[in-house]
């Protein structure tokens, strides 16, 4: 007799290993995404204001704002890892929830 | 809910199942997905005494005198900084090479063209305020690479 697993019950427990994982770190994420670019935007404009002031030169204006850019890229980059990372631990807690299933089902260790 | 169909004998749920088990045998190979690079402490730990000197090297840019500011006086930070990313970079790209993204890579080599662009403006002797901006700038730099890797270290946890 072939064993029976609970389709509808196991997706449902994969889909909330996966929120579960989403829900407790993106906030964090979002917050961290906010206040850069949010740091990103007031730097840009002491820049203007400095030189419009005449405080620093052309040389350095156009130095600092190629510096901030690329922090800002880099904060992007670091959130696509940032997100990668998120995505994989909620893909595998959602294969832990079905090779737990499946293997429980089945009564030895298949996956 | 599942139509059960009996076909030869086997059912849906059974065809079903045996799908699911293969499929995931055959993506998962018993283990797990891996979408970001392992956590290295290695390069933890190098990032963090890079942030440590980097912040000492702008507290002396800001408060030094214009003779001890010069790019001359200080051109031995720019040699010591370069070859620690470019240690990283090496590092970063072991661990990421089976990788589809190599977002830490990517921001090595970024941090990498940050003390180029900070070397390069330094030899036109560039104001205390300069190093104040450029410090918020290398200061971003630093928080998104360790925020990543605090994210890596949670990933593995």
């Amino acid at each position: 007799m072939m064993p029976s697993i609970n389709v509808e019950q196991t997706t449902s427990d994969m889909l909330a290993a996966a929120k579960l994982v989403f829900g407790d770190k993106w906030p964090e994420v979002k917050k961290f995404a906010e206040s850069e670019s949010k740091k990103f935007a007031e730097n840009m404009l002491e820049i203007e204001k400095w030189k419009k002031d005449g405080d620093i030169s052309e040389s350095e204006a156009i130095s600092l704002s190629k510096l901030h850019q690329r922090s800002m890229k880099m904060v992007f980059t670091a959130l696509e890892g940032i997100s990668l990372a998120i995505a994989e631990k909620a893909i595998n807690a959602a294969l832990d929830v079905v090779r737990s299933a499946v293997n429980t089902a089945i009564g030895w260790p298949v996956i | 809910m599942l139509i059960t169909r009996n076909i030869t004998g086997i059912s849906f749920n059974q065809i079903f199942l045996w799908t699911l088990i293969a499929l995931l045998s055959l993506f998962s190979s018993g283990c797990s997905i891996k979408l970001v690079a392992d956590y290295d402490p290695v390069i933890d730990k190098t990032v963090t005494e890079l942030q440590q000197s980097t912040a000492a090297f702008f507290t002396k840019m800001k408060t030094a005198s214009d003779a001890d500011r010069t790019y001359d006086k200080n051109k031995a930070f720019y040699a010591d900084a370069k070859a620690v990313v470019s240690s990283l970079i090496l590092r970063s790209k072991i661990i990421e090479q089976d990788l589809k993204k190599t977002s830490l890579t990517d921001n090595f080599v970024s941090l990498d063209k940050l003390y180029d662009e900070l070397e390069k403006e330094h030899k036109n002797n560039p104001s205390k305020i300069y190093f104040k901006s450029s410090e918020a700038a290398f200061d971003q730099a630093f928080r998104a690479i360790i925020k990543h890797m605090v994210f890596l270290k949670w990933n593995k946890s």
